[in-house]
């Protein structure tokens, strides 16, 4: 082989790192959000437990009696309920984040993926739990105008979450797909 | 020679190829993760204002509902992006669509940065920052305004009736 061709073998072999590193960059980063995902959805439900707990002691002050006991009552509940599924969600993206090195490649990505998915729905849902208690907080205080916009944006919050679920059931499909090529 | 110059550009071709390969197609699972990220970044903003709602704070409500709007926009916009990626028969029309999405997703991290500008007093003037007076808005008329306002005896003596006038009989 002559000096051109070894060349040109040297400009084919540069292009071809330049591909597996491009190629592999992408899944590192998506490995370091999967794990930002987690921290970021951890600490979310952690704070959310806390005012859970404070949520528990304000019903606790209003008169099981009065009409608002039941309905905040029935908000609290719906807050746990969230909470414990935000919970479940945060532990699955935990286990996926915890089988990425023991698969393909290809795989580790869509794994990954689904770890960062389920994280976002965690937090996501978590999120919602705090405008459940926002939403017992403002009613506590009779503050009428923020009971109304809450009771609007936890409509609205449920939806986005739907959708994001819905995202989450694609990206295990995908993952299907992907461990029967 | 010859023979050897074209195997090496035949090498050249394949493993430049290979690396092409490896980047080139549109990535579902990339589309997927955008789209998850852009609901929860909705949801943090509709937090976001729950907080202020419940904390009666008219300038942090403001700011809020600012990324409310900002984040459902870049939500709409990704939603529509998804569903020509979904219904996308070349890898063309994929490519746009998850441009539109990446798009949105930056749009909607805009949009959290926002923040809507501050009720100050008028220069020169002191006190606090003006906020609606619903009254005024809905009773135009200055006399609307003092019925409104419980002014009935002021009312009744500039429409140029006396105290006392009220109580006769017609008679």
């Amino acid at each position: 082989m002559n000096r051109q061709g070894y060349l040109k073998l040297i400009v084919g072999f540069s292009l071809m790192l330049s591909g597996v590193v491009r190629a592999g960059s992408p899944n590192e980063k998506l490995q370091l959000k999967a794990n930002q995902s987690i921290k970021v959805a951890e600490e979310v439900v952690v704070s959310v437990r806390k005012r859970l707990d404070a949520s528990k002691k304000l019903l606790n002050q209003i008169s099981p009696q009065s009409s608002e006991y039941k309905q905040l009552e029935s908000v609290t509940a719906q807050a746990k309920k969230s909470w414990q599924e935000s919970l479940a969600t945060l532990n699955r993206a935990k286990k996926f984040a915890g089988r990425i090195s023991s698969v393909s490649k290809k795989l580790a990505k869509d794994f990954t993926l689904l770890t960062i998915t389920s994280a976002g729905i965690a937090t996501a849902n978590a999120k919602t739990v705090e405008m459940c208690l926002d939403y017992v907080e403002a009613s506590a205080k009779k503050n009428k105008k923020g009971v109304v916009i809450i009771k609007k944006v936890i409509a609205d919050s449920l939806q986005d979450i739907a959708d994001a679920k819905t995202n989450y059931e694609q990206a295990k499909k995908l993952i299907v797909k992907g461990k029967s090529k | 020679m010859k023979r050897q110059i074209k195997r090496s550009v035949l090498v050249v071709l394949l493993v430049g190829a290979i690396g092409f390969v490896a980047n080139a197609a549109v990535d579902t699972s990339a589309v997927i993760e955008q789209m998850s990220n852009i609901s929860a970044l909705a949801v943090q903003a509709k937090s976001e204002l729950s907080q202020a709602a419940k904390g009666n704070d008219f300038q942090a409500i403001l700011t809020a509902q600012l990324h409310v709007q900002g984040t459902e926009a870049a939500l709409k916009d990704a939603k529509t992006a998804f569903a020509s990626f979904n219904g996308a028969k070349t890898e063309k029309e994929k490519k746009a669509a998850m441009k539109k999405i990446k798009a949105a997703y930056s749009g909607a991290l805009k949009a959290l940065r926002k923040s809507a500008p501050k009720l100050a007093p008028k220069s020169g003037k002191t006190g606090s920052a003006y906020v609606p007076n619903v009254t005024d808005s809905l009773w135009k008329s200055e006399s609307a305004r003092r019925v409104a306002n419980d002014r009935f005896d002021i009312n009744y003596v500039a429409g140029g009736g006396t105290f006392g006038d009220r109580d006769a009989t017609p008679e």
